[in-house]
């Protein structure tokens, strides 16, 4: 009976988890997801999954989502943000646990009115020596003109929306989250960070896959900035200083200027 | 838990940065504590020389993080090809200040010409630099930045084009090796900056950019050097395969080249960080300076898109976007277990 009556509470908060043979520490994930509070429902998207990922997730009381193939990454996000109830989102990875209070504090600030909540964590850097990732982030916050953010990217995890956000961007650009980052500020949202999780730390080493998910992410956010160029024009908008350009193409006997040569030295 | 190898790995990263740290401040030390004692110009000569030979036994211990050259620098028979093969092109505005001793300086170099374009000048630079055995262009205008090394370039007659500002002056020694590296087989021979990235807070948003653009075209070795930094020197073929009119947007010049698959290399080291002078516009209007140099990098990943597609070599082979469209269409249908 008591079971019954949580599951007709209204759904507040949506946690989406893509997983893809996460089978060793799911369960805990989605336990510490659900801790959050009592109108949370928690959407797993098990995709292309060998072991048996979506039965541990289900005992553990989340929604499933199954698809055959694998998706890919980040297509996981968009394709739970579809299945989501909640007035806030909040996106995590299955692979490493974050407790529950951590997770709270990414939702308070969106309660408090914040459109897009990011991990405050900047990407890999130890002094000089930085991630060519963590230079990618840095770099298109500086160029959409949100140096503020540093390297927070909505390519980290966690991060929270509002359904408001989610509206304004659209589920389809979540698959690309450098492009859905710049569409949030095109959009005028209103953009924080959140507390700090060195994600680095967790990410789970899978053979071969450090170079391609690298290759992925910059490519993404060279996606992002081709997507910010088309909508600011030519450089994005940024100054050119008074180039005097138009001398480039013409002949130098047309640029009233003064010529010497040394030769009339010796004269 | 970090997992072991990793953190050997960061801690010889760490280590080598510190031991570069460490020669930086001595050689810092020695530079200071000779320029109190040496006046006499016989003197300055040899220290610049020891100098010089410091950072290329640098280079040589390995120490250096960055892929050095494998050029020779034989500076008697570099000096030998410049009578008919260097053109240095400086551009200049209002330095009186530095433009003589610069001039003096790349005289050594014996060149085949050194070609000023002099450009908006309220002082006595144009004057100063009719005194030298110059080719100069003078504009009664500012031309706006590197436009005046696309017009230079664009009138020399050399093989290898040296490119040098008009407010810092480089030793005969420090300009060289880029010379040398463009007699053999590098096309476009840049100062390898990255040893003189010794804190985090020196990674600006323009080094990022740079950083950003080399590692887009796959030239990530090359780290923060950039053709928009002096000095840089390139063969004649470099700059007619990338144009004239392009070397006045320095970062769209390396993405040029890059794709076109020439040689661009870190040759040598100068630090431009301390001597850079401080100009007007560089303390009021550091951000127009700023958001400039970022227009140009945004400009040149503007033209690798419109050549190579927005993703350039990255493309994305992994994603099946087409799985959200069939997701979208299942909306408000959820229930458990549900399956695609």
């Amino acid at each position: 009976m008591e079971e019954f009556t949580i599951e007709q509470m209204p759904v507040r908060i949506s946690v989406i988890i893509p997983a893809r043979d996460e089978a060793r520490s799911i369960a805990k994930v989605v336990a510490e997801a659900r801790n959050i509070s009592a109108d949370t429902e928690v959407i797993v998207v098990c995709n292309g999954t060998s072991d048996d990922t979506a039965d541990k997730a289900k005992k553990a009381g989340a929604k499933v989502v199954s698809t055959k193939k694998s998706l890919g990454h980040d297509v996981g996000r968009a394709v739970g943000a579809c299945f989501a109830q909640g007035d806030v989102l909040l996106f995590i990875d299955g692979d490493f646990v974050i407790p529950a209070s951590t997770l709270l504090g990414y939702i308070e600030l969106v309660d408090k009115g914040w459109d897009l909540v990011l991990n405050a964590y900047s990407g890999f850097q130890v002094k000089t020596n930085i991630h060519s990732t963590a230079v990618a982030k840095r770099f298109l916050n500086r160029i959409i003109g949100r140096p503020d953010l540093e390297g927070s990217s909505m390519t980290t995890v966690p991060h929270a929306m509002s359904r408001r956000a989610l509206n304004l961007i659209g589920i389809k650009i979540l698959a690309v989250p450098p492009k859905a980052q710049v569409e949030a500020v095109l959009h005028g949202l209103r953009i924080t960070r959140g507390p700090r999780i060195n994600t680095s730390r967790f990410n789970r080493k899978r053979a071969g896959r450090k170079e391609k998910v690298m290759d992925l992410v910059l490519g993404d956010h060279l996606e992002a900035i081709a997507y910010f160029i088309s909508q600011r024009g030519q450089r994005a908008g940024y100054t050119d200083f008074n180039r005097m350009r138009q001398l480039l193409d013409a002949h130098g006997s047309s640029h009233s200027r003064g010529v010497y040569y040394p030769y009339m030295l010796e004269i | 838990m970090i997992p072991q190898q990793r953190l050997f790995r960061r801690t010889g990263l760490q280590a080598d940065r510190r031991k570069i740290a460490e020669l930086n401040r001595s050689e810092e030390k020695e530079r200071t504590s000779k320029k109190n004692s040496a006046s006499a110009k016989g003197m300055k000569q040899s220290r610049v020389r020891r100098e010089v030979g410091q950072i290329r036994e640098r280079h040589d211990t390995g120490i250096e993080l960055v892929k050095t050259s494998s050029f020779i620098c034989d500076e008697d028979k570099v000096l030998a090809q410049n009578p008919y093969n260097l053109s240095v092109i400086i551009s200049v505005s209002n330095e009186e200040g530095t433009i003589g001793e610069l001039l003096a300086s790349v005289k050594s170099l014996q060149p085949k010409e050194v070609i000023v374009v002099e450009n908006g000048s309220t002082d006595k630079t144009l004057e100063i630099c009719l005194q030298h055995e110059v080719t100069c262009f003078s504009y009664p205008y500012r031309l706006g930045h590197d436009v005046g090394r696309a017009i230079g370039a664009r009138e020399a007659t050399g093989e290898v084009f040296l490119f040098l500002d008009g407010d810092i002056v480089f030793q005969p020694q420090d300009l060289l090796p880029f010379v040398a590296a463009c007699y053999q087989q590098v096309d476009i021979a840049l100062n390898d900056v990255n040893p003189f990235y010794t804190k985090a807070s020196m990674i600006d948003a323009v080094s990022l950019a740079k950083r950003f653009l080399n590692r887009v075209l796959r030239h990530g070795s090359l780290k923060y050097a950039s053709l928009t930094a002096i000095p840089h020197a390139m063969k004649r073929r470099a700059a007619e395969i990338i144009g004239y009119a392009n070397l006045a947007i320095p970062p769209k010049a390396q993405a040029m080249a890059a794709l076109a698959g020439l040689t661009i290399e870190n040759v040598h080291a100068v630090n431009v960080f301390s001597t850079n002078k401080i100009r007007s516009y560089n303390s009021s209007n550091t951000n127009v300076v700023e958001d400039m140099i970022l227009g140009d990098h945004v400009e040149a990943l503007q033209w690798v898109q419109a050549t190579m597609g927005n993703r350039c070599f990255f493309a994305d082979m992994i994603r099946q976007r087409e799985m959200i469209d069939h997701a979208i269409s299942q909306h408000g249908s959820f229930h458990e277990g549900y399956e695609c």
